[in-house]
Parts: C-alpha cells; sequence; structure tokens
C-alpha cells in the first residue's frame, strides 16, 4: 500500500506542478478581482483596462461603473454599441455602458436602476435590429425580468479554461505570467481584450489577426442567414410589442429630461445585401420609420447605419460587429448632422482617426 | 453523482482510505453505506426502488433453497421485473391509451435497468444451482446496488462478484494500479473523445439545416460517441472497483475491430449481450435446434435488448435489425466463403479482415440511426433529407463538414486522438484493455497515463455531459 501511495503521489507531482503554473498566471492577471473593486478604480479616474475571460458579468459592471459615474453621456446598448471610445466626443463626461442592455426591455430596466442623480443627459441607444423581429423575440429574447445578479470567480472554472485556452493559442503563458500594471483579466492580458475606462471594448490580438477570428469571411453569418437563426431570423413585419416597449422607453426618458439619440447599427456591407437578396427580412425597412414616429413627438433622433455602402467589410469584426473605423464614421454623420449632439462630438480627432491606415480595423490615433 | 465529478473523487477518496484502513469484517457495511450514499444522490425513489428489487430478490432467491421452482423462480424474476417494466412502458402505453394516461410523466430511477437485470441473472443461478442463495442480505445487496456499476452497469454476474464480496479483501498492488490506469483512460475517453463527438451531431436533430452528407458525418460521429461514452463509463466504473479489490470483467473489448455482427456482439456492452444470450437465447434453443427456432430465439433476444433499451419503436427496429443482420450473416456465409475464396483470400488475410470491420462499421451505424432518433417518424424525417441531391465536388465535401462546426484544428485533434483510440483498441482486441495494459512496462503505464491526463487538461471538453446509458 505505502509503495501504491507513494508511486500514485509521484505521478501526481508534475501534474499539480502544471496547474500550479496556471494558477498563479490567473493570480498575477487578476482574473479573480471582483467588478466592484474595478468599478471604484475607474471611478476614481485609474486607467483600469478590464477583460475578463472566464466568467462574463457585463451588464453588471456596465451597470456599476455607470452609477458610479453619472456620466452627462452615455451609450447604451447590446456589444454592437460598444465601440464608441470617449475620443470620439467633447464631452468628457462620458460612459459607454454598451453590453448593459441585452433586450429592447432592458434598456428601461438598466436606467431604472441607476440613481437619478446618476442618470445622463443625453443618451445614445443603439437598438439591435431583431429586437424588432418577433421570430428572433420569441424565442425567449423578451424576458419578463432582470436583475443584476453574476457569476463569482471559481478557481475550478478558471483553471479548466486557462489550460485549454493556452492549448488553443489564446495567450502566452510567460506573458500572463509577467506583472501588467492596470490590466486586469485573462483576456485583457492574454489577448487585450476587454474594456477600456470608458466603457468602449478593445478586440485586442484580433485586431491584428482578424484571421482568427470566428466568423472569417462571414461564414458563420452566411450560415445564419442561410438557415434564419441566431439574430439572423427571417421576419416580415416590425413585432408590436418591441415597438411598445420603445414607446415606453422614450416616454420614460422624457419624463427624466434625458434627450435620446436612437441609433440603429450596422451591418457588414455584404451581410446586409445577403440579407436583402434573401428577401427574408423585410422588418428591417419598417424599423426606422417606426422608431421615428415614436421619437417625433420628444425632438428625439433616429439614425439607421443598417447599411453603409461608405465602409469596407474588413473594417467588420464579424458580420453585424463593426470596427472602431465604422463607429468612427458614424460618430462623424452624428456630428453632421444631430442636433441633439451638436457641440459634443469631436470632428477634428474624428477626422484625424478616420485618415488612412495600415489596419482596416484600427484607427489611425 | 458524476464518476467525473470532484465530489465523485471526494467520495472515493474517503471510500478507499476507509476500506483499505478498517478491518476487513467492517467492509461490507463500508461498502453498504457507500452504495445507500450513493443511490441517495439519486433521489429518493432511486433508493426506495433499489430496497424494494433488493428485497424481493433476496426473499425470492432464499425460497429457492434445496428445491428447484420454476414457477417460484418465475414468480421472482417477474416480480423483480415488474418495476422496470411498469417504469420503462406505462408511459409509452399512457401515451395511447387512455385509462394509462396518468403515467404518461413517470420517470424511471437511476439504475433500474441494471440492477434488475441483475436481480434476475441471481435469481437464474439460484434456480440452475449454480449459486447458493445468498443469506447474507447485506452482501446481497452489496451485489445488487454495487455503486460503481448503479446507474450504468455492468451488469455482472453473481457468480463472479458475490465470491469477491465475501471474501477477505487482500490489498494487490497490481490491481490497483490496473484500476488507476483504467480511471486515465476512462477520463480520456470521455473528455476528449465522447464529450466532442456528442457536439458535432446537429444534422441529426435540425436535418433542413444541413446537406444530406452532413447526416453521414453526423451518424459516425454518434456511432464514435455513443461508444466512447459507454466504453468510458464501463472502464471508470471497473478501474473505481479494482482500486477497492474487486476484479470486473470487461464490458468492451474493441467492437469497432469486429468483421461480423456476431463477433461486434461478442464485444460491445459484453455483460448484456451475455446476459440475453444465456437467459433468453439458449434456452429459447439458440442454433441446435432447426431454423425455425433459430429465427425466434435471434428475433425475440434481439427485440428484448431494443425493447430494453427503451419503449418507442426505434429501439425495437434497432433490436430487429440486428436480429436480421445476425440471421442474413449465417445465411450469407456459404456464399460469402465462397466468394472470399475466388479472390483467393485466406480468412485472416489483410482485405478480408478490413472488408469486414467496414462492413460491420457500416451496418452497426445503420442501426445506431434508428437507436439515436428512437422513433421510426423522427428516423423516416432525418432519412428524407438524407437523400437530397448531392454533389460530389470537394466544395460541398467542405461544406458539409464546416456545417456542422468542424475547423481543421479540431478535426486534426479529434482524429489524432480518435486514432489513439484506435491504436489501443486495436492493441488490446484479442485481450482486452486491462490484460492489454498489464502486460507493458510501468513505463509504459506511467507514459499512457500522462498522456491520457495531459490530453484531457489541455484538450477536454469544457463540463461533463451526461453518460449516454444513464438514460437507459
Amino acid at each position: 500500500m505505502k509503495r501504491f501511495l507513494s508511486a500514485i503521489a509521484l505521478f501526481l507531482l508534475p501534474i499539480l506542478l502544471v496547474v500550479a503554473l496556471f494558477a498563479r498566471a490567473i493570480y498575477a492577471s487578476g482574473e479573480w478581482r471582483t467588478e466592484e473593486e474595478i468599478a471604484q478604480r475607474v471611478a476614481a479616474g485609474e486607467p483600469a483596462f478590464f477583460g475578463l475571460a472566464y466568467r462574463d458579468n457585463t451588464r453588471y459592471y456596465k451597470h456599476l461603473v455607470a452609477n458610479e459615474l453619472g456620466a452627462d453621456l452615455l451609450v447604451l446598448g447590446t456589444s454592437r454599441s460598444m465601440q464608441f471610445h470617449s475620443e470620439f466626443f467633447t464631452n468628457k463626461s462620458f460612459y459607454n455602458a454598451g453590453g448593459g442592455a441585452g433586450y429592447v426591455n432592458e434598456f428601461q430596466y438598466f436606467l431604472e436602476q441607476l440613481d437619478q442623480d446618476k442618470l445622463p443627459q443625453t443618451l445614445i441607444m443603439v437598438m439591435d435590429q431583431y429586437f424588432f423581429n418577433g421570430s428572433w423575440v420569441g424565442t425567449g429574447s423578451m424576458p419578463d425580468g432582470f436583475d443584476y445578479g453574476h457569476y463569482p470567480f471559481s478557481w475550478k472554472t478558471a483553471l479548466s479554461e486557462s489550460m485549454r485556452g493556452w492549448a488553443s493559442g489564446k495567450f502566452s503563458l510567460l506573458n500572463a505570467l509577467q506583472t501588467h500594471p492596470n490590466v486586469y483579466g485573462m483576456a485583457a492580458v492574454g489577448r487585450g481584450s476587454g474594456f477600456n475606462a470608458d466603457g468602449s471594448y478593445c478586440y485586442g490580438r484580433l485586431l491584428d489577426h482578424p484571421e482568427e477570428g470566428t466568423d472569417v469571411g462571414f461564414h458563420d453569418t452566411f450560415d445564419r442567414i442561410t438557415k434564419g437563426i441566431n439574430r439572423f431570423e427571417y421576419g416580415e413585419y416590425v413585432y408590436p410589442t418591441s415597438t411598445e416597449v420603445v414607446q415606453s422607453l422614450l416616454a420614460w426618458c422624457n419624463d427624466h429630461n434625458i434627450q435620446v439619440v436612437l441609433i440603429i447599427p450596422p451591418y457588414a456591407p455584404s451581410v446586409y445585401e445577403r440579407m436583402a437578396e434573401s428577401g427574408n427580412y423585410n422588418y428591417l425597412d419598417w424599423i426606422p420609420k417606426i422608431l421615428t414616429e415614436l421619437c417625433e413627438p420628444y425632438g428625439y433622433e433616429v439614425y439607421n447605419f443598417t447599411y453603409m455602402p461608405n465602409t469596407q467589410d474588413n473594417q467588420y469584426i464579424d458580420g453585424y460587429h463593426g470596427g472602431d473605423r465604422v463607429y468612427a464614421t458614424i460618430a462623424q454623420t452624428l456630428g453632421q448632422q444631430s442636433t441633439i449632439l451638436q457641440g459634443q462630438i469631436d470632428t477634428d480627432y474624428l477626422a484625424q482617426a478616420l485618415a488612412d491606415g495600415p489596419n482596416p480595423l484600427r484607427l489611425t490615433q | 453523482m458524476n464518476f467525473l465529478s470532484f465530489s465523485f473523487a471526494g467520495f472515493g477518496i474517503l471510500l478507499f482510505a476507509a476500506w483499505w484502513a478498517l478491518p476487513n469484517q467492517c467492509r461490507p457495511w463500508i461498502l453498504a453505506a457507500a452504495n445507500i450514499i450513493f443511490a441517495a444522490l439519486f433521489g429518493t425513489k432511486a433508493i426506495l426502488c433499489l430496497a424494494i428489487v433488493s428485497a424481493i430478490g433476496y426473499v425470492f432467491g432464499l425460497l429457492q433453497s434445496n428445491r428447484q421452482n420454476k414457477a417460484l423462480a418465475f414468480a421472482g424474476i417477474l416480480a423483480c421485473a415488474a418495476p422496470l417494466l411498469g417504469y420503462k412502458y406505462l408511459p409509452v402505453a399512457g401515451l395511447h391509451i387512455e385509462a394509462l394516461q396518468a403515467f404518461q410523466g413517470i420517470i424511471a430511477p437511476v439504475g433500474i435497468s441494471f440492477y434488475v437485470f441483475k436481480s434476475i441473472s441471481y435469481l437464474i443461478e439460484v434456480y440452475r444451482t449454480r449459486i447458493a442463495p445468498e443469506r447474507n442480505f447485506l452482501f446481497y445487496f452489496n451485489y445488487i446496488g454495487f455503486f460503481a456499476q448503479f446507474s450504468s452497469g455492468p451488469i455482472q454476474r453473481p457468480n463472479q462478484l458475490l465470491p469477491q464480496l465475501r471474501q477477505t479483501f487482500v490489498f494487490s498492488q497490481t490491481l490497483a494500479f490496473q484500476g488507476c490506469i483504467r480511471l486515465c483512460w476512462g477520463l480520456f475517453l470521455k473528455k476528449c473523445l465522447a464529450d466532442h463527438f456528442a457536439v458535432y451531431q446537429g444534422a441529426l436533430t435540425q436535418t433542413d439545416h444541413y446537406y444530406g452528407l452532413c447526416i453521414v458525418w453526423s451518424m459516425i460521429a454518434y456511432a464514435l460517441y455513443l461508444y466512447f461514452d459507454f466504453a468510458s463509463y464501463s472502464q471508470l466504473s471497473i478501474g473505481v472497483a479494482n482500486l477497492l479489490g474487486i476484479r470486473v470483467e470487461e464490458n468492451f473489448i474493441s467492437p469497432y475491430f469486429s468483421r461480423s455482427i456476431g463477433e461486434f456482439w461478442r464485444r460491445w456492452h459484453i455483460s448484456l449481450s451475455s446476459f440475453l444470450k444465456d437467459y433468453i437465447y439458449i434456452p429459447m434453443g439458440g442454433s441446435r435446434n432447426g431454423t425455425a427456432v433459430l429465427i425466434a430465439a435471434t428475433m425475440v433476444t434481439f427485440l428484448v435488448s431494443g425493447a430494453w433499451h427503451g419503449a418507442t419503436d426505434g429501439f425495437l427496429v434497432w433490436g430487429a435489425l440486428h436480429g436480421i443482420y445476425l440471421l442474413a450473416g449465417r445465411a450469407t456465409k456459404p456464399l460469402r466463403e465462397k466468394g472470399w475464396a475466388l479472390l483467393h483470400q485466406a480468412p485472416n488475410s489483410v482485405l478480408r479482415t478490413l472488408c469486414g470491420y467496414l462492413c460491420t462499421f457500416v451496418l452497426v451505424t445503420i442501426g445506431w440511426f434508428f437507436f439515436q432518433t428512437g422513433t421510426l417518424h423522427q428516423a423516416f424525417g432525418v432519412a428524407s433529407y438524407l437523400f437530397q441531391p448531392f454533389s460530389f465536388s470537394l466544395q460541398y465535401i467542405k461544406e458539409s463538414v464546416t456545417q456542422l462546426g468542424y475547423t481543421p484544428i479540431i478535426l486534426l485533434r479529434l482524429g489524432l486522438f480518435t486514432a489513439f483510440a484506435a491504436f489501443v483498441d486495436w492493441s488490446s482486441k484479442d485481450k482486452g484493455f486491462g490484460a492489454w495494459i498489464m502486460h507493458k512496462k510501468p513505463t509504459f503505464w506511467v507514459v499512457f497515463c500522462y498522456i491520457c491526463v495531459f490530453s484531457t487538461l489541455f484538450f477536454g471538453a469544457a463540463g461533463t455531459l451526461q453518460n449516454i446509458y444513464f438514460a437507459f
């Protein structure tokens, strides 16, 4: 028995050493840090770059920071709103809470949970097209309620995921073991992806290696269009309940003296063209008309960027997430056309940032 | 409790420590406690059902002491089988018979299919006087409810397990090492193969989203998934038993390296197929009482096998298909022998062997089609998409693979791991995994186990899916 137990212990030793190495990397990365701690650092003006790899508490984190900062200019929406950077705006009381609202009825919930004195004066709301598609909403995508429950850090999950991630080439172990000041989380340390202090998102390594993405050539998005699945469900008309939700939301904003700019975010040009060709997405044409009608009583603005032929496919991260250049172009258009945002957009910066550069996914500055 | 969970690891370590630290007289009680705890984790229904079936089998076994009473044996078998028949078939009957509608929603307790068959095996062996009735209820309960075999078998025979449970356990380093190696192998099969292949079967459930060829790839993935998943469980179960000093026979011996359906059933789920052979096929007359008896025995055996897996028509068709395969194989054997002789191929020639492997695999995979779909309605639904027009272009083939979610890296990894598993299966196809590995040197064991463990750590699937045979 002693010999057997000794043999087992000896066998396990290298395994435990390897596991310990990854544990050290996770510890060094700050993956274990809490959203509350990082939110405090952001509120204190520290340049915290936050990218967790093994849990997703985005909406909770965004709400925490939004409530801490109480920015005058707030961006709210899904992941398709995250590319608005503070540099695009002259108003430095800015926060991008993109990722804080994943469903059409979550916008109002997010805002209602903010303290009264933390509500924005101006709100840029990015409303994804499928919010208005009954076929997508019908898949359970208008939850009855929300809460800010969030996942705690788990060593078991983090260790197993980190080992798999390293084997998949997602990060360098040597790099992860080093100290990275003001950078928190394995995604931030390992791949340079995460949330900047202003709430905008950086895609990190993917910007320089788009061939590593999951939607190269938009094959995944085209597959979804062919099958009519996963945010690309077919739809003829706008879902009435979604319209009612937006109506209530706009009335609420008006009651709280919030100026609203509604944006319908872009698809990559070839993706939109494929959708249009299929003839299965007629509801898209109705969205801007209906939203404009809803906004008119309050003097709110609606901008439809569904199809941006002045952008190129290679400026998109995937079929429906534009890169920084796409959103800088959107901001530039808003600077030219929006009355509500007049004077709040840094057109000089945008002109320089949109100058030709070597990487279509990056701004030149 | 999944074998591959931290909670089971904790349970196992405590049990191992208590088992070998305490005197032999305590071990039956320790095992009984472990069996009760394990069964109780699956709910009150599971433990109650186990208790009832154990009691029935024990009492009917004792009633047969000193007398062979066919009626009594039959009554005992029926009494043990009644809960299984009720749980398995009343819900399906409830779908069709209004009076039984109340039974539609009932769910069978975990493991019932396995320990009921163990009880039946016990009662038949007692009736045949091959073993004496077990007078000590503790030993009998430990045989029926042995936690390592509780949820998914193997269905170990009483003449193999009961004597071991009565013995004085002496720690065997060789057996313990074998147990550890089996745990590593089972871990690899489950996490690096089964749980990965489980993901690539989309074409079997959302057929309208895929090319027809995708269904073929998905069926191959399913065939591999089913084997790796079930084989992994068996290895883990045997490994756990080995660590307690208990020997368990192999449940799988390289079944996909079978040259015929008959050989396949000597290699696949051996505990069940040998149960069916010994208690249905041979008593019905087997192959030695004429063609009519052979046909009846074969078909009844395989229909029972299908019915054991599930109450739906898909399983019955699967069972019937294998019966037909066997009968057709027998009927065409002379013709096939002539054909091979014309081609100058000896029985063990490479060509003949490879053809045998391929044909058997294809026939078995066709059978799995009905097994997976579960009902004929679903099977025909999927089949209607299988025969869509398809192009033989490279682009079509490539798209049929990528549609399922495969990438070159995934294919490479799965390919390498499958090749590794095939190498192990090929090497151990004569003796079985246990005998094969124990003939190797300790250095080989260490390297083998490190390959399994590190592959699992770095490439194993996230989370652990429930073993498929848990559902039966």
